[in-house]
């Protein structure tokens, strides 16, 4: 009978020590869990953080060499001072070897430009819509696929000139309600001079806007099917053009971005902030 | 009188010291048992407090370079906007390189260093920001700002 009593007593101390040792072990798993949580949790938010930074250099970069954008509900305005002395171009490749080679190191930052580089490009998602920016020349083009996503454009030009004049060298004018509404705003910067022009276009005609001063060009604004515009500009000019569109819309740059730390990675394209 | 009431059996003292030994070693692991389990809810406090101050770290170097503080490179004026934002229960070092990007590549330009000496000690959190400087049109430095936060 004693002897049963030993064993038994034997036998629960055991038990217990195997329980304790159990709970032990289970809570260490879950703390191991958490911690692996947690790191993962750094890592993502470290990569995140990054792909902010990168976006928001981008963007101080555009604005340094005289564009800027602003997005508010579904109007894209961009603007444009051509009178800029650096090279966008090359500010951008800048860009790219400090995070491929100096800021992103740690992380493996790879930023990838799309090959045509040297022309500046902004892509207008989720339309699919190109933005060419140069110094004389400013294109939106829309794929036909997406005719009807630009519901207008209002144009901005503000350069310094003398004796303004409009003249539309082609126009095809729709009164239809999926008209394009084009509105022209020119401003002589040193004298009060202004000249404006408000239009219901064809979007699928093609029409032309030939801006004079003193009687030389000044600038050429074209209408082509299926709703692109292009403004060139022969002098260095403040340019503003707003767009209402049929959706929300980002920029994005052309570009490819992936960025790893630890167990974590992202890949993919360069949205602009908005 | 009995003499086995005067004296206790060898049974029963044998079985005291088993009983003993019992609770010693029950003791010990209970004791075990608690260590572990504070061991391990410290350590989960200091990592969930660590994400949270490399959140700060982070979200004090944004503020810095939208507000244009950075871009300035004066220690100064960066120190005094740190103090605002983290109050006194946080130290700091911020450390910032500047490099100029030319034919060969990025060449150092200088490298910066304010704040308190970083302690040896757990609990450092660190965040990393890089900024622009532009002269003329075009963008003249690139830099990297490091912040290192404690308590």
């Amino acid at each position: 009978m004693e002897m049963n009593k030993g064993v038994f007593v034997t036998l629960s101390a055991f038990f217990l020590a195997l329980s304790l040792l159990l709970i032990v072990s289970a809570i260490a798993d879950i703390e191991n869990a958490k911690k692996k949580n947690n790191a993962d949790l750094s890592d993502i938010h470290g990569i995140s953080s990054m792909r902010s930074n990168i976006q928001w250099m981008m963007k101080d970069v555009f604005a340094v060499s005289g564009f800027t954008y602003a997005i508010s509900n579904t109007t894209l305005s961009i603007e444009e001072n051509s009178s800029r002395s650096g090279s966008l171009s090359g500010d951008l490749a800048a860009l790219r070897t400090f995070w491929n080679n100096v800021a992103g190191k740690n992380k493996n930052v790879t930023l990838d430009f799309e090959s045509n580089a040297s022309t500046p490009v902004l892509y207008i998602r989720p339309l699919n819509l190109t933005l060419r920016q140069e110094p004389t020349d400013t294109s939106v083009s829309v794929p036909s696929y997406s005719n009807s996503s630009v519901l207008g454009y209002y144009i901005i030009l503000e350069t310094s000139c003398s004796s303004l004049s409009m003249q539309w060298n082609n126009i095809t004018e729709s009164s239809a309600p999926d008209a394009l509404n084009v509105t022209v705003h020119v401003r002589c910067s040193n004298t009060s001079e202004s000249r404006s022009d408000f239009r219901q276009l064809n979007r699928t005609g093609y029409s032309e806007l030939q801006v004079l001063d003193a009687g030389t060009n000044l600038s050429l604004i074209t209408i082509a099917s299926p709703g692109s515009l292009e403004v060139k500009k022969s002098r260095s000019a403040y340019l503003n053009i707003m767009m209402p569109m049929n959706e929300s819309v980002y920029l994005e740059v052309p570009a490819s971005l992936s960025i790893r730390s630890g167990d974590s990675a992202y890949s993919g394209a360069l949205r602009l902030p908005g | 009188m009995d003499s086995s009431q005067n004296h206790r059996s060898p049974v029963f003292s044998r079985k005291g010291q088993v009983f003993t030994v019992e609770a010693l070693l029950g003791s010990l692991l209970f004791m075990i048992f608690i260590w572990s389990l504070a061991s391990f809810v410290s350590n989960s406090k200091t990592d969930s407090w660590s994400i949270a101050q490399e959140k700060l770290a982070d979200d004090a170097l944004i503020v810095l370079d939208k507000n244009g503080t950075l871009a300035t490179l004066n220690s100064t004026l960066i120190s005094q906007e740190l103090a605002r934002m983290l109050g006194n229960s946080t130290s700091f070092r911020m450390e910032i390189k500047t490099s100029n990007y030319t034919n060969s590549g990025f060449v150092n330009l200088s490298e910066t260093s304010f704040g308190s000496s970083i302690p040896d000690e757990k609990g450092l959190s660190v965040a990393e920001r890089g900024f622009i400087s532009s002269f003329n049109g075009s963008v003249s430095n690139y830099s990297i700002a490091r912040l290192y936060l404690w308590r």
